[in-house]
C-alpha cells in the first residue's frame, strides 16, 4: 500500500508564496538581510 | 517511466519516496521501492514481468498514478516571463528595496585572509581608503525614503561602518528628519563597539550582524588586523559592553555570522558557544563556508577538501541537533541547531501542493528586490554579495530597468532546460551570487552546485524521514503558532 507520511506543515505566509513563486530566501535567513546564505551551513559540510 | 520525478529515500525503518509533483513523502514497501527508477530517464527495474511480487508493485504504482502520484511528465521552467518581469519592475518602483544598504566605507581596521576584498576574488573590490561622500548617503536615503511603502530598513555595510561612525549618525539623523517607520542595520567585525557607538546602536535599536568565527584560537587564525595581530580580544570586549550596557536589548538584536574556514572547528565553535549561552543561545548563528571560486585564496583556504575531520565533527553536531528534536525540547537555540534547522525547516514547511504545469527556479531575487546595495559612489547593485561590476542604477537616477529586465530573461534563460527534470526542483535555492563566474552565469558553477544539492536534500530527506520515524512531531516548533 503506497500512502503518504510525514505530511509538511507550511505557515500561512508559506502557502502564499507557493501560489505566486518562490524568490530570494536572503530576508529569510537573517534578522539583519544582510547575511551570508546561511543554507550553506548544512550543504556543503562533508 | 522515464519522466518521473522522485528521490528514493530508504532509511533503517522504512522505505519512501519523495515525489516532487505532489511534494509527498510516500510510505512504499520494499517490492515498490526497488521497481522504481532512481531518477529521470530511467525505466522501470528489469524482472517486473517475470515476477509476481514485481506484478503486484507495478499494479501499486499504477493504482497511486490514480491519486497524481508517480506522474509522468517533466514541468515548464519559466522563472521570469516577460509578464512576470514586468509586474515585478512596476513593484519595485513604487515600493522601492525592502533592505537599502549602505557601503559608507571601503576601509577595514582588519584584513580577514578570507576576506571577499581581500583581492583574491576576480571582479570584487579590495580594501581601500574610499568613504561614502555625505552627499551620496542623503542622495541615497532621499531615493529610498521616496518609495511608497510602510517599513523602511537602512543597512551599513562596509570595510567596517564603525570606522566612519559620524556618518553613521548623520545618516539615522537624516533618516530620522523624514518621519517614516524605519529600521536600521549593521554589519560589524565588533572591534570597534565604544561606549558611546554602543550607546548609538542600543538607543537606535540597531539589528546587529557581528562576524566571530569561534573562541579565540579559531577567530584569530584569520581574522586578523594588517599586522597580523588577532582581533578576538577587541571583538569579545566590545560584545562584553554592549551587553552589560543594554542585556535586553543584546538578546533580541545581535546575530552572528561564523565562516567555517579550513582546518573547520565545528566542535571548537559548538563549544566555545555552549560554554558562553548568554552570548549565543537563541541568537541568529549563521554559517558559511569559504567561497573558493573563483578566486586565487591560499590553497589552505580554499581547497575544502582537506578537511578530514569535516564529516565526523558534522556528524557529531547533528546528533545533538537530532537529540534536541527527539526530546521534545528544541529551545533553546544553539549552534548545532544552527547548522540544520534551516533545511529541514525547508522539508517540513513544504507546501502541500501539486505543482504547476509551469513553475519558476527559485532562489533569485528581482535585483533592487529585497535588497539594494550603494556603492560608495552611489552607484546601486543588487546585494553586498555580487561585487560592483554590474550596477543596476543610480541613487540620482534611480534602477535601471532596462538592466535588471536584460538580467532576469539571462536567469530565465539559463535555467530553463535544467531544472526541469530535476526532482528536487521544488526544495532548491539558487542565485546570481551562487553561480556567477564574474558577470555571467557559470555551467561550472551550476554543474558543482547541482552536484553538491542533489546530495544535500537527499541526506536532509533521508534524516527528517529518521527523525519523524521515531517522534512524529519532532518539528512542531517551526509549525504555524497558535
Amino acid at each position: 500500500m503506497i500512502e503518504p507520511r510525514f505530511k509538511g506543515e507550511p505557515t500561512k505566509e508559506q502557502k502564499m508564496e507557493d501560489a505566486e513563486s518562490k524568490k530570494c530566501k536572503c530576508g529569510r535567513c537573517t534578522r539583519t538581510g544582510e547575511s551570508s546564505d546561511s543554507s550553506m551551513a548544512s550543504s556543503d559540510l562533508g | 517511466m522515464d519522466k518521473l520525478l522522485i528521490k528514493k529515500i530508504k532509511t533503517a525503518g522504512g522505505h519512501y519516496v519523495y515525489d516532487t509533483w505532489t511534494n509527498q513523502i510516500l510510505a512504499v514497501d520494499p517490492a515498490v521501492y526497488r521497481l522504481l527508477p532512481d531518477g529521470p530517464g530511467s525505466t522501470l527495474a528489469e524482472g517486473v514481468s517475470e515476477n509476481g511480487e514485481g506484478q503486484r508493485a507495478l499494479g501499486e504504482i499504477l493504482e497511486a498514478r490514480k491519486s497524481g502520484y508517480f506522474r509522468e511528465q517533466f514541468p515548464t521552467i519559466a522563472s521570469f516571463p516577460d509578464a512576470a518581469i514586468d509586474d515585478s519592475l512596476r513593484n519595485l518602483m513604487v515600493k522601492g528595496p525592502d533592505h537599502l544598504i549602505l557601503n559608507t566605507t571601503e576601509r577595514c581596521n582588519l584584513r580577514c585572509r578570507y576576506c571577499s576584498f581581500s583581492g583574491a576574488y576576480e571582479g570584487n573590490r579590495v580594501h581601500s581608503e574610499r568613504v561614502m561622500d555625505e552627499a551620496v548617503m542623503r542622495a541615497a536615503l532621499d531615493w529610498y525614503l521616496g518609495h511608497r511603502r510602510d517599513e523602511y530598513s537602512i543597512g551599513f555595510y562596509g570595510g567596517e561602518p564603525l570606522f566612519e561612525f559620524p556618518l553613521m549618525e548623520k545618516a539615522v539623523r537624516h533618516a530620522g528628519e523624514k518621519g517614516k517607520r524605519v529600521t536600521y542595520r549593521l554589519t560589524t567585525n565588533g572591534t570597534l563597539l565604544t561606549e558611546k557607538t554602543c550607546r548609538f546602536l542600543v538607543d537606535n535599536d540597531f539589528r546587529l550582524m557581528v562576524s566571530l568565527d569561534g573562541p579565540r584560537p579559531v577567530h584569530d587564525r584569520f581574522r586578523v588586523t594588517p599586522s597580523g595581530k588577532g582581533s578576538f580580544k577587541a571583538l569579545w570586549n566590545g560584545l562584553t559592553r554592549l551587553r552589560s550596557m543594554a542585556p535586553d536589548y543584546f538578546i533580541r538584536r545581535i546575530a552572528y555570522n561564523v565562516v567555517a574556514a579550513s582546518p573547520v572547528e565545528l566542535l571548537k565553535i559548538h563549544e566555545f558557544m555552549e560554554e558562553h549561552p548568554h552570548v549565543f543561545h537563541d541568537h541568529m548563528i549563521s554559517v558559511s563556508r569559504v567561497n573558493p571560486y573563483p578566486s586565487c585564496l591560499p590553497e589552505e583556504l580554499a581547497d575544502q577538501g582537506r578537511d578530514e575531520n569535516l564529516a565526523a565533527q558534522r556528524k557529531a553536531l547533528f546528533e545533538v541537533f537530532r537529540d534536541k528534536l527527539l526530546s521534545g525540547a528544541f529551545e533553546p537555540e544553539n549552534f548545532a541547531s544552527a547548522l540544520f534547522k534551516s533545511d529541514f525547516m525547508d522539508v517540513h514547511q513544504r507546501v502541500m501542493s501539486t505543482m504547476r504545469d509551469v513553475i519558476s527556479s527559485n532562489g533569485q531575487c528581482v535585483p533592487g528586490d529585497p535588497k539594494c546595495f550603494v556603492s560608495t559612489d552611489g552607484s546601486l547593485h543588487m546585494c553586498e554579495r555580487v561585487g560592483e561590476s554590474m550596477p543596476i542604477g543610480t541613487v540620482w537616477k534611480g534602477f535601471d530597468l532596462g538592466v535588471i529586465s536584460d538580467f532576469l530573461r539571462a536567469y530565465d534563460k539559463f535555467f530553463k532546460d535544467a531544472c526541469a527534470t530535476c526532482w528536487a526542483v521544488r526544495l532548491c535555492h539558487k542565485c546570481f551570487v551562487t553561480l556567477r563566474h564574474g558577470n555571467a552565469f557559470s555551467h561550472e558553477r551550476m554543474a558543482e552546485f547541482c552536484r553538491s544539492n542533489l546530495k544535500r536534500w537527499g541526506w536532509v530527506l533521508e534524516k527528517y524521514c529518521e527523525i519523524r520515524e521515531k517522534k512524529a512531531d519532532s518539528f512542531s516548533w517551526c509549525g504555524e503558532p497558535g
